[in-house]
C-alpha cells in the first residue's frame, strides 16, 4: 500500500516534469512564431473561412447587450455572431430586441441536431448590424442552446463562446492561425487561452488593465488558470493528445461537429465530451487530424470568488470528466486509439479523475498506520514536504513562463500576490477543491442509474449511423 | 532541470560508494583484536607463541621439553594463545608473542588486519558460541554474543542514504524554487525595463520620421548623408541594436500603410541609416527567427539587391522562414516566374496562400503574371491555389481554361472552380453548370444552384425545376428555390405549390424575408 | 523646433498658409495605429486644420460628444467599437457631417458596403497616400 501511494505520487513528479518541458518548447514555438505574424493580414485575406460566433446566454440580461456589442466589433471580415437566448426567465430577449432593433424573421433552416423548440430567429431591421442573429428559444442547457446555433451558423467554423466573456479584437484571426497553417491534418478543433478578468479593469468589453484578484480564492484561480493552460494544455496539444477545449472559448470544424451529432446535451462536461467524440471518430476514420492550443490569453472570464459557486463549479467539472470518460471508456487503453488511448486517456483517468480519490485513500492510510501504530513521522513528513515543494516549483514554472510571455500582470505588487498564493494554496485550497471534486465522484455515482444507461444507448447509436452514413 | 537531477542521482551513489569503503576500512588493529577474541576460529589461519631470539634456554630440562612442546603447540582459538601467552610471561619467560599464520605462513599483524578484512566481508570464520564462563547471568553472556559490525553498518548507511536522498531532493527542490523565484524577478524586470526603452525608443522615432516624410522631397533625402540623417533620430541611439530594431519595425509600419512617393522616401531614410545593412546581417542568423525578421524587413523596405541572399532561404527547413522568403523573393524578383512555386514539393497551407496573394496582389496590372503555370501544377493544393488566384486577381481571361480542367482537378479544386465561375460571372460556362448541376454530388450540385442565380437563363430554369423535384435534401431545396426566385418569381411560384410541402413553404418564407435576403 | 522654421520659410505650401487658415476646420480622426494617426495629424495640420484625435471607439464617440467636427475620418476596425456603430452614431448626431472611412478592408467586403449604406463620403484604402488623403479632405469640405 505504502509502496503504491509512493510509486503515484513518483509517477505524478515525472509527468509534469515532462510535461513542463513539453509547454516550455512549444511555448517558446510558438511565441516566436507569433512575432512574424501581421494579423491584419489575416483580417482581410479571401483564403480565411468564415467563423459563425455562437453565444447561448441564459438570464444575462444586464449584461448582454454590452457582451454582444463586444462580439460584434471583433476584427476580421467574414464573421456572424449568434446569439442564443435559452429559454431565459428574465427580460433579455426584450431587452435584445429593444437595443438592437431586432425583428423576427421566417428564417428556415434545418433541424440537423435535435434541440428545444426554437421560438424564433430574430435579426435587425439595422443593416449595420447584419452580422447579429439572435435565436430565441425554449430552456435546454448550454449544449443544447450551442447545437440550435450550429442548426443556424452558415459558417465554415463555429466558435462557441461564453457570453460573458471577453474577447480580445483580435482573437479570432488569433484563433484562425493552426486552420490555416496545417497542411496534412485536418484541424478540427482549436482551443484558447482563457485569463481571469476578476478585478481587472474593463471598459466596453475590453479589458484594459490587469490586475490580480482580491480575494485568495481568486489569486489561486489565476494560477490554476496558468497551470492548466500554459503547462498541461499546451504540452497536451503538442503531443497532439488533447482532450478538453475550455467552454468558454473554443473553435470547431462545423462539418465535422455535424457528423458526429453535435454537442450531446445530457452530461455536465459537454466542451470535453465533444472534443473526446469527435477525436474518436477521426481515430476510427483513420483520417490524420490535429486539435491545436493557442496559448495567447484571447477570452477573459470572470471567475466565482465565494467558497459555494466554486464548489459547485469544481462539482459539475469533475462529474462531466468522470461522464466523458465513462462514456468513451473503450478508449481507454485501446491501442485503436494509438496516443489518446494509450496516453491520454489513461492520463486522465488516473491524474485527472482518480487523484482526489486516491489523496482521500491516502489520509485514510495515514490514519490507519498512525492508529496501528506503526507510523514513521520522519518519513511522512519529509514525503509531504517533497510533495509540497513539488507543487510550489510547478506553479512556479507556470508563473515565469507567464512573465516571459504575455506578462499581463504588471502592478509592482502582482508578482509577491502570486507567489504567496503558491506557497499557501496546498494547505489552504488544495483540500477544499478536492473535497469538492469527491463530492461530484458522489453526485455521478448516486446518479448514474438515471442517464447513464439511457445515455449510453442513443449516443452510441448516434455514433454508428454516423459512421454509416460516412461509410456510403 | 533534468540533468541537475540526474548529477544529484550521481552525487548520490558516489556518497553510497564512499560509505562503504569507510566501513571496510575502520577495522583498525583494535577492532581487529576484539574480532579475534570472539572467534572460535578463522578460515586459514592458526597462531604459535614465539620466544625473542636471545632467549635463555639453560632453565631445568623438564622446564625445556614443556616449552618446546608449547612453542610447537598450534591454536586456532585466539583467545586460548593469549592465555598460554600469558602464563608464559607469568612463568618469568621473557618475551613471548603471538605469531600469526595465514595459509601456514607467519605474517605480520598488519598483514592480518588486512586479512580479517577480507575475511569478515565473506564471513570465514566461526564465532564463539559458547563462552566459558557460563555461570555468567544471561545477559551477560547475550552481550558476549558476537554480533556481526558489518551487518550493522551496512543497516545504518542503508536507513541513511534513504533519508540523505529525500533530504536530497528536498534540497534540491528548494533550490529549484528559489532559483525560479530569482529568475522570475529578473525577468520581471528585464521584460519591464524593454518595454519602457522600445515605448521610449518608439516616441524618438515618430516625430522624425513624419517630419522627414512630409517636410523633404525625396531627392533631398536622398542626397542627405548619415550623419545628417543619425542626427535627427539623436545619433549616440544608434550604436544601440535595440535602437535599430525598433526603428526598423516603425519604418516597416509606416511603409506598410502609406502608398505613392512616401515609400520611396521610407526605403531611403532605411538605406542611408544603413539598416538594410543590419537586417542582412539576421539572415545570417542561425535562429529561425531572426532570419525571418530579417527577411520580412527586406521585403517590406523592397530591397531588390537582398534577393539573392534570401533565395539561399527558400528551401528552409523551418516552415515561417520558407513561407516568407518565398514571398519575398516572389516581391524582389524583376520577372515574378511563378514556375518554382508551380514545381514545390510540399503542400501549400492556406498560410502560405495568403501571404503569396498579398505579394501578388500589388503586382501592377502592367506587369505581366502568368497564374496558368499554376493551373498546370502537379501539386493539388498548388493547383487549387492557381484556381483561387483567378477568382482573387479577375482573369476573366482563364475561364476557359478552368472549364476544360474541370474533369481533372481534385474535388476541392471543382468546388473552387464553381465558386470562380460565380466571382467572375462565366456566362459562357452555362452548359458545364447545367451538366453538374444535374450530377448527383450535392455539394457540386449546392454550388452550380448558387452560381446560376447569376448567370442562369431560361433553360437553366427547367434544369432547376427538375432538380428540385428529384431533391430531397434542404439545403439544395433551399438554394435552388432561392436561385428560382432571382431568375423567375412567377416560375418560383408555381414549383412552391406544386411540391406543396410544409418546410417549402418555410422556405419561401425565408426567401421572401427581406431581412434575410442579403445573408 | 526646427521643422516649424522650415514649414515657414520652405515648404512649397507656404503660400497657401494665409488662405487656408481662414478655411480652418475641425478634423475627426479615429484610428488605433498611433503611427497612422500621427502621420494624418501631421499632413492635416499642414494643410491648416485643426485635428482631433482619438485612438479609440470610446474615445471617438467621446471626441463626438464634445465637439462638432466639419469631417470625421475613421477606421472601420478599432478597439471597443465598431467602425460601423461610430459611423451610425455620428451620423445620427450630425447629419450633414461628411466622413471618410480609412481602411485595410477591401471595398468589396460586407462591413465597408455597410459603411456605404451608412452614407460615407469618401473611402481610402490602407496603404494609402496622405497627400491623396488631403485632396479628398479638401474636396468634401468645400
Amino acid at each position: 500500500m505504502g509502496i503504491f501511494f509512493l510509486c503515484y505520487g513518483f509517477a505524478v513528479i515525472i509527468i509534469y516534469m515532462i510535461i513542463t518541458l513539453v509547454s516550455g518548447i512549444e511555448l517558446r514555438e510558438q511565441i516566436k512564431r507569433n512575432k512574424f505574424v501581421d494579423y491584419k493580414d489575416v483580417i482581410t485575406t479571401p483564403v480565411g473561412p468564415g467563423v459563425s460566433i455562437l453565444a447561448p446566454a441564459y438570464n444575462e440580461g444586464k449584461t448582454i447587450v454590452q457582451n454582444a456589442r463586444s462580439l460584434l466589433s471583433l476584427h476580421y471580415s467574414k464573421y456572424e455572431v449568434i446569439i442564443i437566448n435559452d429559454g431565459s426567465k428574465d427580460d433579455s430577449m426584450d431587452i435584445l430586441i429593444k437595443n438592437f432593433d431586432l425583428r423576427k424573421t421566417d428564417y428556415a433552416f434545418e433541424q440537423e441536431i435535435e434541440t428545444a423548440k426554437i421560438r424564433g430567429v430574430y435579426k435587425s431591421k439595422n443593416p449595420s448590424l447584419g452580422k447579429l442573429i439572435v435565436v430565441d428559444k425554449e430552456n435546454g442547457g448550454k449544449a443544447d442552446a450551442l447545437n440550435a446555433g450550429i442548426n443556424i451558423s452558415g459558417q465554415e467554423l463555429i466558435a462557441c463562446i461564453d457570453v460573458d466573456c471577453i474577447l480580445a479584437p483580435d482573437s479570432i484571426v488569433r484563433m484562425l492561425r493552426p486552420f490555416l497553417e496545417e497542411t496534412n491534418k485536418r484541424v478540427i478543433a482549436v482551443g484558447g487561452g482563457i485569463g481571469i478578468a476578476n478585478n481587472c479593469d474593463i471598459k466596453d468589453g475590453t479589458v484594459v488593465k490587469y490586475r490580480v484578484p482580491d480575494s485568495l480564492l481568486g489569486r489561486f484561480q489565476v494560477i490554476e488558470y496558468f497551470r492548466s493552460f500554459l503547462l498541461g494544455r499546451l504540452a497536451w496539444s503538442r503531443m497532439n493528445g488533447l482532450l478538453l477545449i475550455s467552454g468558454a472559448f473554443g473553435f470547431f470544424d462545423k462539418e465535422l461537429v455535424l457528423k458526429v451529432g453535435g454537442y450531446f446535451p445530457k452530461t455536465v462536461g459537454e466542451d470535453m465530451e465533444l472534443v473526446v467524440r469527435m477525436r474518436r471518430y477521426m481515430e476510427e476514420q483513420k483520417i490524420p487530424y490535429k486539435v491545436a492550443f493557442v496559448s495567447d490569453p484571447l477570452c477573459w472570464t470572470e471567475v466565482p470568488e465565494t467558497e459555494e459557486v466554486l464548489s459547485k463549479q469544481r462539482n459539475r467539472w469533475m462529474r462531466g470528466t468522470i461522464e466523458t470518460l465513462q462514456l468513451h471508456r473503450t478508449m481507454q487503453l485501446n491501442p485503436k486509439y494509438r496516443f489518446i488511448g494509450m496516453v491520454s486517456f489513461p492520463f486522465w483517468s488516473l491524474f485527472e479523475k482518480n487523484a482526489p480519490i486516491i489523496e482521500l485513500l491516502g489520509v485514510i492510510y495515514t490514519l490507519a498506520l498512525i492508529i496501528m501504530g506503526d507510523f514513521s513521522a520522519l518519513y511522512f513528513l519529509s514525503l509531504f514536504v517533497l510533495i509540497y515543494f513539488f507543487s510550489v516549483m510547478l506553479s512556479s514554472f507556470s508563473i515565469l513562463f507567464q512573465e516571459l510571455t504575455f506578462d499581463n500582470y504588471q502592478e509592482k505588487g502582482d508578482l509577491r500576490k502570486l507567489i504567496f498564493t503558491v506557497l499557501k494554496e496546498p494547505f489552504f485550497i488544495h483540500p477544499k477543491i478536492m473535497t469538492w471534486c469527491i463530492k461530484g465522484h458522489w453526485q455521478f455515482i448516486k446518479g448514474i442509474g438515471g442517464w447513464g444507461e439511457m445515455v449510453r444507448v442513443g449516443f452510441n447509436n448516434k455514433i454508428k449511423a454516423n459512421s454509416e452514413n460516412n461509410g456510403k | 532541470m533534468i540533468k541537475l537531477y540526474l548529477s544529484f542521482l550521481l552525487t548520490a551513489l558516489l556518497f553510497l560508494k564512499v560509505c562503504e569503503v569507510a566501513a571496510f576500512q575502520s577495522s583498525d588493529s583494535l577492532t581487529t583484536i576484539s574480532f579475534l577474541n570472539g572467534t572460535e576460529k578463522v578460515e586459514s589461519m592458526f597462531y604459535k607463541l614465539k620466544l625473542k631470539e636471545a632467549q635463555d634456554t639453560s632453565t631445568t630440562n623438564s622446564d625445556a621439553a614443556h616449552l618446546s612442546q608449547l612453542l610447537n603447540r598450534v591454536y586456532y582459538d585466539f583467545e586460548r594463545a593469549v592465555s598460554t601467552r600469558d602464563s608464559l610471561i607469568h612463568a618469568g619467560i621473557e618475551n613471548p608473542r603471538i605469531q600469526y599464520y595465514i595459509f601456514d605462513d607467519a605474517k605480520d599483524f598488519d598483514e592480518v588486519i588486512d586479512y580479517i578484512a577480507i575475511i569478515k566481508k565473506n564471513e570465514l570464520y566461526i564465532p564463539k558460541t559458547e563462552k566459558p564462563q557460563t555461570n555468567e547471568e544471561l545477559i551477560i553472556a547475550a552481550n558476549r554474543i558476537p554480533f556481526k559490525p558489518f551487518y550493522q553498518l551496512r543497516y545504518k548507511i542503508f536507513n541513511d542514504i534513504k533519508f540523505i536522498i529525500l533530504l536530497g531532493i528536498l534540497g534540491l527542490f528548494l533550490i529549484t524554487f528559489l532559483a525560479l523565484l530569482f529568475f522570475l524577478v529578473i525577468a520581471r524586470s528585464k521584460n519591464a525595463k524593454r518595454k519602457k526603452l522600445i515605448k521610449e525608443y518608439k516616441l524618438q522615432c515618430q516625430t522624425p520620421i513624419s517630419s522627414l516624410i512630409f517636410e523633404y522631397t525625396f531627392q533631398e533625402i536622398e542626397s542627405m548623408s548619415f550623419e545628417q540623417l543619425s542626427a535627427e533620430f539623436g545619433k549616440s541611439n544608434f550604436e544601440k541594436a535595440l535602437f535599430k530594431d525598433t526603428l526598423i519595425k516603425e519604418i516597416v509600419n509606416v511603409n506598410k500603410n502609406l502608398k505613392g512617393d512616401f515609400k520611396d522616401k521610407l526605403r531611403a531614410i532605411y538605406t542611408i541609416l544603413g539598416l538594410d545593412k543590419f537586417s542582412l546581417l539576421k539572415l545570417k542568423s542561425k535562429k529561425w527567427d531572426e532570419q525571418s525578421a530579417g527577411i520580412v524587413e527586406l521585403f517590406e523596405m523592397n530591397i531588390g539587391y537582398a534577393v539573392d541572399q534570401i533565395e539561399k532561404l527558400v528551401s528552409s527547413k523551418n516552415f515561417i522562414v520558407r513561407t516568407n522568403a518565398v514571398r519575398a523573393v516572389l516581391h524582389l524578383s524583376i520577372d515574378k516566374d511563378l514556375k518554382f512555386l508551380a514545381q514545390q514539393q510540399y503542400p501549400l497551407s492556406k498560410w502560405q496562400q495568403m501571404s503569396i496573394y498579398r505579394v501578388l496582389k500589388n503586382i501592377p496590372k502592367s506587369e505581366k503574371l502568368d497564374i496558368s503555370i499554376l493551373l498546370d501544377a502537379e501539386n493539388h493544393s498548388v493547383q487549387t491555389f492557381g484556381i483561387r488566384l483567378v477568382r482573387y486577381l479577375g482573369k476573366i481571361e482563364l475561364i476557359e481554361k478552368l472549364s476544360s480542367m474541370y474533369n481533372h482537378v481534385s474535388y476541392l479544386g471543382k468546388q473552387e472552380i464553381l465558386k470562380t465561375f460565380k466571382a467572375l460571372t462565366a456566362f459562357s460556362e452555362l452548359e458545364l453548370v447545367h451538366r453538374i448541376l444535374m450530377e448527383t454530388d450535392r455539394n457540386l450540385s449546392l454550388l452550380a444552384s448558387n452560381l446560376l442565380a447569376d448567370i442562369g437563363n431560361d433553360e437553366s430554369i427547367e434544369f432547376l425545376s427538375t432538380k428540385l423535384e428529384g431533391s430531397k435534401d434542404f439545403k439544395l431545396q433551399k438554394s435552388i428555390l432561392t436561385t428560382l426566385y432571382t431568375l423567375d418569381e412567377q416560375r418560383f411560384e408555381i414549383e412552391v405549390q406544386k411540391l406543396n410541402q410544409e418546410h417549402i413553404d418555410l422556405i419561401k418564407n425565408h426567401i421572401k424575408d427581406s431581412l434575410l435576403s442579403y445573408v | 523646433m526646427v521643422f516649424v522654421d522650415r514649414i515657414i520659410n520652405k515648404s512649397p505650401y507656404f503660400y497657401l498658409l494665409n488662405d487656408v487658415k481662414s478655411a480652418m476646420k475641425d478634423i475627426l480622426v479615429i484610428e488605433d495605429d498611433l503611427l497612422i494617426l500621427k502621420m494624418v495629424e501631421f499632413r492635416l495640420k499642414k494643410e491648416g486644420h485643426k485635428v482631433i484625435l482619438a485612438e479609440d471607439g470610446n474615445e471617438g464617440v467621446k471626441a463626438l460628444e464634445e465637439n462638432a467636427p466639419d469631417l470625421i475620418i475613421t477606421d472601420i476596425m478599432v478597439p471597443f467599437k465598431s467602425g460601423i456603430e461610430i459611423i451610425e452614431f455620428a451620423r445620427a448626431k450630425y447629419p450633414e457631417c461628411p466622413i471618410i472611412v480609412l481602411s485595410a478592408l477591401g471595398e468589396e467586403e460586407g462591413t465597408v458596403m455597410e459603411a456605404f449604406n451608412l452614407g460615407v463620403a469618401d473611402f481610402v484604402p490602407k496603404p494609402f497616400n496622405p497627400n491623396e488623403l488631403a485632396i479628398r479632405v479638401k474636396r468634401l469640405i468645400n
